[in-house]
């Protein structure tokens, strides 16, 4: 078994390998796509890796294949029709839907692929919801940044505006953010203005989602129609990314001061973990520096499922736990500016 | 000729091909390496902000934004050198 955590960065994405979960020797290589910024990665359905990336110059591309020394562009990423008046300028997220890849963009929206990532279409429903012409970016951009699935059912976290639902793949949707804090209130769909920074759902039970929104930490039991904050324990109530392990039923989230200072509360770095659900959160500390300030980005957080917990800061420092957050190491290098960082397990 | 940096990302640095007009390069181009055209061209088929398309001729070289269009017909061994457009940070 191998366990390799891809990390992308403002200049290009660098992968770190190792044998077996409990091995704490870990080799480095890269940078691959190397002035790039590199937004997200995915395995598909066929064990092949997908990669985001994208250029100030030359807008966002989408790459394939078995080895990330291998990737070329896509002959066609996605990109929105010249008569819709959209710019996509970034891929958020990817996120394997069965046989299906979904893409969350910048300018919101999301593209579908039905052949592993070769061709893109949209699901104009979400661009086509009535609320579009009120949605305006936040601090990170006009983002469709998360992504949960099951089955037919998508729920999608757009930055500033919230998190739109669909019961039909992507078809038609609807907003679900009743019972989180309004931020900028629109003077008639009361029911975006939001800001979702992340979601994370049970796969045992889809319709349990923690969020961690610019407004506080949330979690539903019935797929967003209500929201409740479970606050217990954090520092702050602003944060980015909140992952979790599945099989240890454990959330972490990286809190960071304020939505005006954005670092690290006191400048001492932790992961917060729950092990009740978000019930109650605790700091964990060990192996994490205690004079830094620099934020762990939104994408830039991930477990592996094996007890594994890895994060990388704005700094390009890149940590892991092979225990669950009980202790971290900092891994080798000085990367670029982590922008996402992600767990593949292999045979 | 392209840029470093969309060399690694396409896997393509020379393009070499035969066409009557700098439209009919372009398009011969994007047509042998399909994902040069999204990189290039915004949602409006024209380049992006930030790309730079030299024309290199035996008088100079010229700037094809400078160009009415790019019906410009072309003479062989002419070349097309793509540049990023940006300085500073």
């Amino acid at each position: 078994m191998t366990i390799q955590l891809f990390v992308g960065t403002q200049k290009g994405a660098f992968v770190y390998s190792k044998d077996d979960a409990a091995s704490t020797t870990w080799s480095i290589a890269g940078p691959y796509f190397p002035g790039w910024k590199v937004s997200a990665a995915a395995l598909d359905a066929n064990g092949e890796f997908v990669v985001a990336t994208s250029s100030y110059v030359y807008g966002a591309m989408i790459h394939r294949g078995k080895s990330f020394e291998d990737m070329p562009g896509i002959d066609a990423p996605p990109r929105y029709k010249a008569e819709q008046g959209f710019k996509l300028n970034e891929v958020w997220a990817i996120k394997r839907a069965g046989k299906r890849l979904l893409a969350g963009v910048d300018q919101a929206g999301l593209f579908a692929s039905d052949d592993q990532g070769v061709t893109w279409y949209e699901l104009d429903g979400l661009t086509g919801h009535p609320t579009r012409p009120q949605w305006f970016p936040g601090f990170g951009g006009l983002c469709a940044h998360h992504l949960t699935v099951s089955g037919d059912e998508i729920w999608c976290g757009i930055s500033a505006v919230g998190v739109f639902y669909s019961a039909d793949a992507g078809k038609t949707w609807t907003s679900r953010n009743q019972g989180v804090r309004v931020l900028i209130e629109d003077e008639n769909h009361k029911e975006i203005g939001t800001c979702v920074h992340a979601i994370v759902a049970d796969p045992e039970d889809p319709q349990r989602i923690w969020r961690q929104d610019h407004a506080g930490m949330y979690r539903t039991h019935d797929g967003g129609e209500e929201w409740e904050l479970i606050q217990n324990g954090l520092p702050s109530t602003f944060g980015f990314p909140l992952v979790r392990d599945h099989d240890a039923n454990v959330l972490f989230s990286a809190p960071l001061d304020s939505d005006q200072f954005r670092y690290p509360t006191a400048g001492k770095l932790a992961v917060y973990r729950s092990d009740d659900d978000g019930d109650s959160w605790q700091a964990c500390r060990n192996g994490l520096p205690n004079d830094s300030y620099h934020a762990v980005l939104r994408q830039a957080m991930a477990t592996d499922q094996r007890g594994g917990v890895y994060l990388g800061n704005a700094a390009g420092e890149v940590y892991a736990s092979n225990d669950l957050g009980a202790s971290f190491e900092r891994l080798p290098g000085s990367l670029p500016r982590i922008l996402c960082v992600e767990a593949f397990v292999t045979a | 000729m392209l840029p470093a940096v969309l060399t690694v990302a396409l896997k393509a640095e020379f393009l070499d091909v035969e066409a009557d007009s700098l439209k009919g390069a372009l398009d011969a181009a994007y047509a042998e390496c399909p994902a040069l055209r999204a990189a290039l061209c915004d949602e409006s088929g024209a380049f992006r902000e930030h790309v730079l398309c030299l024309l290199e001729t035996s008088a100079g070289t010229q700037n094809t934004r400078w160009m009415p269009d790019l019906e410009r017909p072309l003479i062989a061994g002419e070349r097309i050198v793509i540049m990023q457009a940006v300085s500073g940070g």
